[in-house]
């Protein structure tokens, strides 16, 4: 997978691309808004990393610029400003995901792969959360390489979490989602279905472990070595 | 030295009563004085014309000397029993011509006959009626030479012309103070009326703050002479806001001044492989990023007007903040749960600071919490958060004082600089809100958040 950066600060683009092929991507580097243009306009890439203040103007004019071009590529901004109106301000202009400086580069690189685990984006078709693999066209699940079958509910749920890897899904996202607008839910649906999934994966020796976040909802976890 | 009153008002009021009353007793007098002295020249003038009269009546007999016929009327009045008028008449020489009664005659001769000036005087219980007399004696030059005729008149009969002077000055005394009180209400209420463009610029006045520093006093209608003074004041909020901006566009700087090479620091830490000391390093860092954000925090608190007008969800907001955060907690070993009406509850406030205040109530009390806790957080409708953890809880003493800069409790380990709470408090109050702390049921710290409801 290929990844562009356009950030000015080298000591931050050094440390992006060491973490970034260690991950598995090849990443390109540049420093100025106008380079970015160049190099967006001949590589196709999956992701693109945007600092928002740069020497020859202001990131977001890249980004509008990319999205009035029919540009689709999934973005995710850096921030040292955190005041809301450049937060509201990068997602209205079509970032994807935004992350204020200064941020811990684990998080930088989930982020990133949790946009790529999009429906559409080069991550969409497997779905990878430490021994646990989900096939997103065959609807297939695996823990290490054994094979376990769930209900088509709780296969929408751990999809669901799975492509919000480490980030906390709302309840009340999981109930759209499950159910259509005429389907009224049972007011305890979810957690039941959330608590047969979880006895499953824990039964079948998954490393990844689903947090109840009580009031809001659930998030997977990759469990640390 | 202050004046006694701080009032413009009260002191014109005050100076120019005290003028009228100045001006009210110089007057009085003036016109008692003048009016005494015009008396006095009225009667002397009158006593003058009688003698000048009788002057015309003295002519020298065959005998050669002096004698005064007066006409019957004029005789009566001289010589009545009453004894109102009396006359004496005497030769340039000195010679006694004609005299109304032998006493006045007597009391005359005493005296030096006339010279070019007018003589008044006054004779006290004078003669057989012991009546008071206001006379004069003048040189009058006759058909038959030089005299010196003495006239001089009962003090009642003088009555008619001081009396209507003194009734004159009597009615004229009581006007002067009466129209000095008129005036003085007009100068009152021409003051309140003029200084009624400076109230409604005091009202304007009282409407700028922190939040407000494009407001700018009115200059319409303004006195020409306060014109100055308010340009002046205008002039100072000018040079205020453009403080406020200054430390606005200093803030944004120092973010990102400060918050690159710490990005750099935490990202080359996250690089390397190591053992126990690289965690110790990466937790430093953590807190330095932490403590670096917060006081960036408070310095917008300090220079940027918060915005608390915008239409806010307080359970929309908290949540955002728990998804945000709730990876984090699970990496401290703490899980976080939360409670909420179905339905929003919405407030007048500022979302980003809003979020902020949760953030900080929950990183502390996260921070306390014991491995495995849950910190439980709720808004209910009455926009009140609540963040209750498990952990030591604050003690009674400490409960005012926690919530001030860079306060550390007593043998208490904090995680961060004491900014936290700090913060909190200045958000709620910012909000007309307000931030307490007490025992969580059971055990522990229950920090209540108050943001009056839209």
């Amino acid at each position: 997978m290929r990844l562009l950066v356009v950030e000015d600060e080298a000591r931050i683009v050094e440390l992006l691309q060491s973490a970034f092929q260690r991950a598995g991507f090849v990443v390109d580097a540049v420093g100025t808004a106008t380079a970015g243009r160049e190099a967006l306009s001949v590589v196709t890439y999956d992701a693109v990393i945007l600092d928002l203040s740069l020497p020859d103007g202001d990131g977001r004019d890249l980004l509008a610029a990319m999205r009035r071009d029919g540009n689709k590529v999934p973005i995710l901004i850096l921030t040292a400003r955190d005041a809301v109106e450049d937060r509201v301000g990068g997602l209205d202009a079509g970032a994807d995901d935004y992350l204020i400086k200064p941020f811990a580069v684990v998080e930088l690189v989930s982020r990133i792969k949790a946009l790529l685990r999009r429906p559409g984006h080069a991550l969409g078709m497997t779905l990878e959360a430490g021994n646990l693999a989900f096939d997103t066209i065959g609807r297939d699940v695996r823990v290490d390489t054994t094979p376990i079958t769930l209900p088509r509910q709780e296969l929408a749920i751990l999809e669901f979490l799975m492509r919000r890897l480490g980030r906390v899904v709302p309840r009340s996202v999981l109930e759209e989602k499950l159910y259509g607008m005429d389907e009224e839910p049972e007011s305890n649906a979810i957690p039941v279905h959330v608590h047969h999934l979880r006895r499953k994966l824990i039964k079948a020796g998954a490393t990844p472990v689903i947090h109840t976040v009580r009031g809001i909802g659930y998030l997977l976890v990759e469990q640390p070595e | 030295m202050k004046p006694r009153f701080r009032s413009l008002q009260a002191q014109l009021v005050l100076r120019l009563a005290a003028a009228f009353v100045v001006a009210t007793v110089l007057g009085v007098s003036a016109i008692v004085y003048e009016g005494t002295q015009a008396a006095q020249t009225l009667g002397d003038d009158e006593l003058e014309r009688r003698a000048v009269q009788i002057a015309h009546f003295v002519a020298r007999g065959p005998d050669g000397l002096l004698h005064l016929n007066l006409p019957a009327k004029l005789d009566q009045l001289y010589h009545s029993p009453a004894r109102t008028r009396l006359l004496a008449v005497r030769g340039s020489d000195g010679a006694m011509v004609a005299a109304s009664t032998p006493e006045f005659a007597t009391e005359v001769e005493r005296w030096p006959p006339a010279d070019a000036n007018r003589h008044p005087f006054q004779l006290d219980e004078f003669g057989p009626t012991s009546q008071d007399y206001n006379g004069l004696t003048v040189l009058v030059d006759g058909v038959a030479g030089p005299l010196s005729v003495t006239v001089a008149a009962a003090s009642d009969a003088e009555a008619l012309a001081e009396g209507l002077v003194k009734r004159f000055m009597r009615d004229l005394v009581w006007a002067v103070p009466l129209f000095a009180a008129v005036m003085l209400a007009i100068a009152v209420w021409s003051i309140r009326r003029s200084l009624r463009p400076v109230h409604a610029a005091s009202e304007r006045a009282a409407a700028i703050g922190p939040v407000a520093t494009d407001v700018r006093l009115p200059t319409d209608d303004l006195p020409t002479e306060l014109l100055p003074l308010v340009a002046a004041v205008n002039h100072a909020f000018d040079r205020m806001e453009q403080g406020f901006a200054v430390q606005r566009q200093f803030t944004a700087n120092a973010a990102h001044e400060l918050r690159t090479p710490l990005a750099i620091l935490t990202a080359a830490l996250d690089e390397l492989k190591g053992g126990e000391e690289l965690e110790k390093l990466r937790g430093d860092a953590a807190r330095m990023n932490r403590l670096v954000g917060q006081l960036l925090s408070v310095a917008r608190l300090d220079s940027v007007p918060m915005d608390v007008a915008a239409q806010v969800d307080l359970v929309a907001t908290t949540v955002e903040v728990l998804e945000y955060m709730t990876p984090w907690a699970l990496g401290q070993v703490c899980l976080l749960g939360f409670d909420a009406p179905l339905s929003p509850v919405g407030v007048l406030g500022n979302a980003d600071a809003i979020a902020d205040a949760v953030r900080n109530l929950v990183e502390n009390a996260v921070h306390q919490s014991p491995a495995g806790g849950e910190v439980a957080v709720a808004v209910s409708r009455e926009g009140i958060i609540t963040v209750a953890d498990r952990g030591p809880g604050v003690p009674e003493a400490d409960r005012q004082r926690i919530f001030e800069r860079f306060w550390r409790g007593r043998g208490v380990t904090r995680q961060g600089a004491g900014l936290g709470l700090a913060i909190v408090a200045e958000i709620a109050k910012a909000h007309g809100g307000s931030i307490e702390v007490a025992d969580r049921p059971g055990g522990g710290a229950l920090f209540v958040l108050r943001i009056p409801l839209a």
